[in-house]
């Protein structure tokens, strides 16, 4: 009995006296040597020769969140003692004679490790753009514990300088092939995303001029387009919402008759046009291509957007419609999502978009 | 200023203490916690009472009795680190008996219902932020927290063979907490502690000893919005770099585990001297663990502490009024800190602390009074990788304390006690050159047969302007005969 005893103490002791030797690597001896180089050439010039880019703004994203810092006069950052991690680096700068022209690039996944020294340059291009960006997207929604989410809204902005048309444009939630690469992954390599569930149009078709978007404003598609106070005293007011997605093959969609509407292409989804509340993919395009079974044509697409709620989820949607993705604020906490300024879109939603604390409908805070 | 070597440098003082296996006696808690020069059948320098072998128990703890004692206590002010309470309730209702088995051995049981309510408890959801580890677990808000739970202790020693005493300490506590404000983070804290020891007395008046601890503990916290929101939680590596944690429930699991193998002397050379030591090595870690299943745990971090203790005490009845005693203690402690899943080193620390301490007592008629000084001298090396910060500090510490008792009646006597400390470097709240001032008044009555026994004790700490005030109550009745 009593050896019995000895041995399992002697056992105890062995397993809790056991002791890890130290790693033989410590954390905080990384180093970052950065430059941003970019294309500044324009109009008629046939040649061009990257240039530094002085003040570049460099955002440095991995789990540990984001750190901002800006280049010296050489487009140059140095930065000692980052913690290590692999980290998704995005640079962007003002054109240095136009300042309407963005330049901005990526370096995704660089492994930024102590004890070694990360040397790049990153490669800036000048953004090509559509003129209408999705501004806003409000998908968490408000301050409440019912699960009450009807008040989502998605607002797109004219940054063009002229009067767009949306006749015929067609609004996508791509939240399908999970099993191809995710949503918005270009599976096939056919050039187009893949993976949209919900398709909803506006009237007309693509060159119709039926549907103004004037230059420098907001249009607000709501899922419903109702008081929503009148459900959740700290919901919004979406009665003066521009256009409200109705699913016409549903029997309990609300339907507001004095908001027109963006109809359901696929008959066979009979729910409105709801969007995750902290992680999906949403995509305008302008509807010139309406077959939506082989694929969304990235080059209809107008702007499109993914949002997840940490920087550590993996991105789906192909890069060449947006290079990462925004951060999602939490759900039920009446906090909304959109671009840091009307008209930023350098097709990098870690850098172009920041949470709100609240939604703003039709403007720009 | 390094705040969070604290913890691991207060411990030494603690560590330089003797190391019952219950708490003070409430004579002492009474007199400000005097103890060097006081003789008293709790305070011998015997392995049981100096340095918590539970087998000279058989030896040390032979009359039968129970103790029924509630206690109370509150903590406040603005003298506290960033993780911490601005104020702190802590009531207990204790229950602890000694049965004398005769030649079977002795028993002793103790039950403890804790009760902790932490206000405005400061972001942090562990319920020991400053555990030496590189690692916090916190949300975004400050609340109250509270705790409550059993503290079950059992003792057994009998003497096998003459001279030879056996004996085994087990203890589970279990503490369900609760956060009451955003993110009503739940807590499951339980820790077990088992101490097996043998004593051994060859000659009358020398004893050898030995002891092994273990001690297993598990904190599970579950944050999980009663609103049926998200809960965002931040998982920190160091003071600055952190990993944000969002979902319905967010979770993490600390576990700890120490190995405290100890040797004891106590030695009687004769009946006025009484001269004892001990000492050992010690090793515990902790591992930082997230769910990623149902039964799949992500290591997030380890730490690791490994240090030595060694401390010796002697107490001489000078005359038949005068009590000489004096201690001195030593303790090293090296930890270090690893992100597990990269295996990087993101902290290390080392301390050590070295004290002195004397006291003498005055035995009059009816009445005793005792002074005691004493100097610590602590020594700690910080080097933080990940947040990239080096600090060495080096504090010298000083404290007085004055106390005595009184027979008021033949069934009566007062107790009192006043101290003062001052710190070169406060390692518990990080302020420099702070001073605490201690007072404690308490009664003993004889009642019917059973001791009634009341102690009120309060103390001030101070460091930069800001005050930590702490006033606790304990009554208690011991029966002699249940």
């Amino acid at each position: 009995m009593n050896v019995r005893i000895i041995i399992a103490v002697g056992a105890l002791a062995l397993a809790y006296g056991c002791a890890e030797d130290p790693p033989t690597i410590h954390e905080g001896e990384t180093r970052v040597e950065l430059t941003v180089v970019g294309d500044t050439s324009v109009y008629d010039t046939t040649t061009s020769t990257p240039v530094p880019l002085a003040g570049a703004e460099f955002t440095f994203a991995s789990e540990y969140g984001k750190q901002f810092y800006v280049a010296d006069e050489n487009g140059r950052v140095v930065i000692d003692g980052l913690p290590s991690s692999f980290y998704n680096v995005a640079a962007r700068a003002r054109h240095p004679e136009f300042e309407f022209i963005l330049l901005a690039g990526n370096l995704n996944d660089a492994p930024i490790i102590s004890g070694s020294t990360l040397i790049d340059t990153i490669e800036a291009r000048q953004i090509a753009n559509t003129g209408v960006e999705i501004h806003e997207i409000y998908a968490g929604g408000p301050d409440n514990n019912f699960f009450y989410f009807y008040d989502q809204f998605i607002e797109l902005y004219n940054y063009s300088g002229e009067t767009k048309y949306l006749d015929g444009w067609i609004v996508y939630r791509v939240s399908g092939n999970r099993d191809e690469g995710g949503p918005g992954f270009d599976a096939g390599a056919d050039d187009d995303i893949d993976g949209a569930i919900y398709i909803f149009k506006f009237p007309g078709e693509p060159g119709e001029k039926n549907i103004p978007f004037p230059p420098d404003s907001y249009v607000v598609l709501a899922q419903d387009a109702v008081d929503h106070r009148n459900s959740i005293s700290t919901s919004i007011d979406l009665t003066n919402a521009d256009w409200e997605f109705y699913n016409q093959y549903s029997s309990t969609d609300i339907d507001n008759p004095n908001v027109p509407n963006l109809s359901n292409l696929r008959s066979e989804k009979t729910v409105d046009f709801m969007i995750n509340l902290v992680s999906d993919v949403i995509v305008v395009s302008n509807g010139e291509d309406a077959v939506w079974e082989d694929g969304i044509d990235i080059e209809t697409i107008v702007d499109a957007l993914e949002y997840q709620s940490k920087t550590y989820l993996l991105k789906t949607l192909d890069p060449r419609v947006d290079r990462s993705f925004a951060l999602s604020p939490p759900k039920y906490t009446g906090q909304s999502m959109q671009r840091t300024e009307p008209g930023n879109d350098t097709n990098d939603g870690l850098l172009d978009w920041e949470q709100i604390p609240f939604p703003t409908p039709g403007y720009h805070k | 200023m390094d705040y969070r070597i604290t913890t691991a440098v207060a411990v030494l003082a603690i560590a330089l203490a003797p190391r019952p296996l219950e708490a003070q006696t409430y004579r002492l808690q009474a007199m400000g916690g005097a103890s060097l020069a006081i003789e008293d059948e709790t305070l011998s320098l015997t392995p049981y009472d100096f340095d918590g072998n539970p087998a000279w128990m058989a030896r040390d703890e032979t009359a039968t009795r129970l103790d029924v004692a509630p206690s109370g206590g509150y903590v406040s002010g603005d003298y506290r680190r960033r993780y911490s309470a601005e104020a702190i309730d802590r009531y207990r209702a204790k229950f602890d008996g000694v049965k004398n088995l005769d030649s079977s051995g002795v028993f002793r049981g103790s039950v403890d219902y804790l009760y902790e309510a932490r206000q405005r408890y400061e972001r942090s959801l562990k319920r020991v932020p400053y555990g030496g580890e590189a690692f916090f677990y916190a949300d975004t808000t400050a609340g109250e927290f509270r705790y409550n739970g059993p503290d079950v202790r059992a003792t057994y020693a009998f003497e096998p063979i003459d001279g030879l005493t056996l004996g085994a300490f087990g203890r589970y506590m279990l503490l369900d907490g609760l956060k009451r404000v955003y993110t009503y983070a739940e807590v499951v804290d339980r820790d077990v502690v088992g101490v097996f020891g043998a004593a051994y007395e060859p000659t009358p008046g020398i004893v050898f000893g030995a002891t092994v601890e273990l001690e297993d503990e598990s904190e599970k916290i579950t944050a999980n919005d009663v609103n049926l929101r998200e809960v965002e939680t931040y998982y920190y590596r160091g003071e600055r770099y952190r990993v944000s944690d969002r979902g319905s429930t967010s979770e993490q699991r600390i576990r700890k585990t120490r190995f405290e193998p100890r040797a004891q002397i106590h030695w009687r050379p004769f009946e006025d001297l009484e001269l004892a030591a001990a000492g050992g090595p010690a090793h515990r870690n902790t591992i930082v663990e997230i769910p990623t299943g149902l039964i799949i745990e992500y290591e997030e971090g380890y730490a690791s502490f490994d240090g030595v203790e060694a401390k010796a005490a002697a107490r001489w009845r000078a005359t038949e009024r005068v009590t000489a005693g004096a201690r001195v203690g030593y303790e090293q402690t090296a930890s270090w800190s690893k992100i597990s899943d990269r295996d990087l080193l993101i902290w290390e620390w080392e301390t050590d602390a070295i004290g002195v301490e004397g006291g003498f007592a005055y035995e009059g008629d009816g009445f005793l009074a005792t002074i005691e000084a004493g100097a610590t001298m602590r020594n700690a090396d910080s080097t933080k990788y990940i947040d990239r910060r080096f600090v060495s500090i080096s504090s010298t510490d000083v404290r007085f304390l004055a106390a005595g008792e009184i027979a008021v009646t033949e069934n009566a006597v007062a107790r009192a006690g006043v101290g003062y400390e001052t710190f070169e470097h406060d390692f518990l709240y990080g302020g420099e050159d702070a001073t605490a001032l201690r007072g404690a008044l308490g009664a003993e009555l004889d009642v019917g047969g059973s001791d009634l026994s009341l102690a009120f004790q309060f103390d001030r700490r101070e460091s930069g302007g800001k005050t930590r005030d702490r006033v606790a109550l304990i009554v208690a009745i011991r029966l002699w005969t249940f």
